[in-house]
């Protein structure tokens, strides 16, 4: 998250010291925010998207997929207990799939 | 009577009526101390006397304009005890006006103080308020070794078992943030069970809050999911938002670790309430493990 942060502000042309102000912090305590060294509390994140005048969505869209839905849990603890021959074979049927749901996209 | 004899007669009066609870009489009294070693011309108890108001200033949430002045008695005094109050007091002002950095240079000064008197209550008093702001500044491997010493000597002493247990439970949760899980729970669970025993409610709270914390970390959802439970029944009924909000959004995590999307939607409109102008904040709790870049008790 620090990272991100970091890339927001300077896009935006702020200094380390402006967003501090805004977001009612130090700028010391920024600088160890950005390097993943300091934890805030849950008002200040809001603070900082509010800053950013941007959604979470926007904030966070990359890291959408990180975290698993329930299936996609269930599906990777399964791939997991198979051998790696197995584990070959459903990579081919997705692949497969994947491939048939492109062709279908393109036809309509 | 001497004025030496009514300065030290107003102090001890001051001083019974702190402990008393009369904080405004305990005000009168000091201010009268101080009047009294005006009088004499006696620079070092003039100060003494000035940082003893202070004391009961802080109680009564009025210590904001005295710093300055606390800042000149920790310059001059040659008085390691008065300078040592001088010192733990301008932390004190900082600490309110939410300048953790500043709070914490001073609360360092106050430290040294404190081991230079070689007065225990100020070697505790510093410790755990020197613990305080270094939990409060993401610190924690500090704090926790502060809160260590706080703890020792408070025990030794044979202190108050409430402020113990919240000095345990501050312990506690640094731990947990510096992986010390097992440890931290420990400590947090042995901390609620006191705060229980003494009827404390309002303080089990946010203990209840960091066991949540620390079962999450341990991947003990259903645990994780009963302690949480109990510390937001606890903050909604002495109206605690800052745990109240943590805690939904700590159920909210657990819900989703444990895959039941149904229960984490509910905590998370809850937490959506408080902030009604953000969107897509249910799409960010599930995309982002939220808890392990906020603090607790910052």
């Amino acid at each position: 998250m620090g990272q991100r942060i970091r890339r927001y502000r300077l896009e935006r042309h702020l200094t380390q010291t402006q967003l501090a102000r805004q977001i009612g912090i130090q700028q010391s305590d920024l600088s160890r925010m950005e390097q993943g060294e300091y934890r805030v509390p849950l008002d200040t994140l809001f603070k900082i998207l509010r800053a950013f005048e941007v959604s979470f969505g926007e904030f966070f869209g990359d890291l959408a997929q990180d975290r698993l839905t329930e299936r996609e849990s269930v599906l990777l603890q399964s791939f997991r207990s198979l051998s790696p021959k197995a584990q070959q074979e459903v990579l081919d049927f997705v692949e497969f799939k994947a491939a048939r749901a492109r062709e279908r996209d393109d036809e309509s | 009577m001497s004025p030496s004899e009514r300065y030290l007669r107003l102090t001890a009066l001051g001083q019974r009526a702190f402990a008393r609870g009369r904080l405004e009489r305990a005000l009168r009294l000091f201010s009268a101390a101080e009047a009294e070693a005006r009088r004499l011309g006696d620079r070092e108890l003039e100060d003494r006397a000035f940082c003893n108001r202070c004391v009961v200033l802080v109680e009564l949430d009025r210590l904001e304009g005295a710093v300055g002045e606390l800042k000149h008695v920790l310059m001059r005094s040659r008085d390691p005890f008065t300078a040592w109050m001088a010192a733990y007091y301008t932390a004190q002002v900082y600490e309110f006006e939410e300048n953790i950095p500043r709070a914490l240079a001073y609360a360092r000064r106050a430290a040294e103080l404190a081991e230079a008197c070689g007065e225990r209550r100020a070697r505790k008093g510093s410790a755990n308020q020197l613990g305080v702001l270094a939990l409060r500044d993401s610190k924690f491997e500090e704090a926790a070794a502060c809160f260590r010493t706080a703890i020792a000597l408070a025990a030794e002493d044979g202190d108050d078992p409430m402020n113990l247990a919240v000095a345990r439970d501050n312990l506690g949760y640094c731990l947990m943030c510096t992986a010390a899980v097992a440890e931290g729970m420990a400590l947090c669970a042995d901390a609620a069970a006191t705060l229980e025993a003494l009827g404390c409610s309002q303080l089990l709270a946010e203990v209840y809050q960091d066991l949540c914390y620390g079962a999450l970390q341990q991947g003990n959802f259903e645990e994780a999911r009963r302690h949480g439970e109990q510390a937001l029944a606890l903050a909604r009924r002495w109206k605690n938002e800052t745990v109240e909000r943590n805690t939904l959004m700590l159920l909210a995590d657990a819900a989703m670790d444990e895959g039941e999307q149904g229960a984490a939607d509910q905590y998370l409109e809850r937490l959506a309430a408080y902030y009604p102008d953000f969107a897509g904040m249910k799409a960010f709790m599930q995309a982002f493990n939220v808890r392990e870049v906020i603090n607790l008790k910052a």
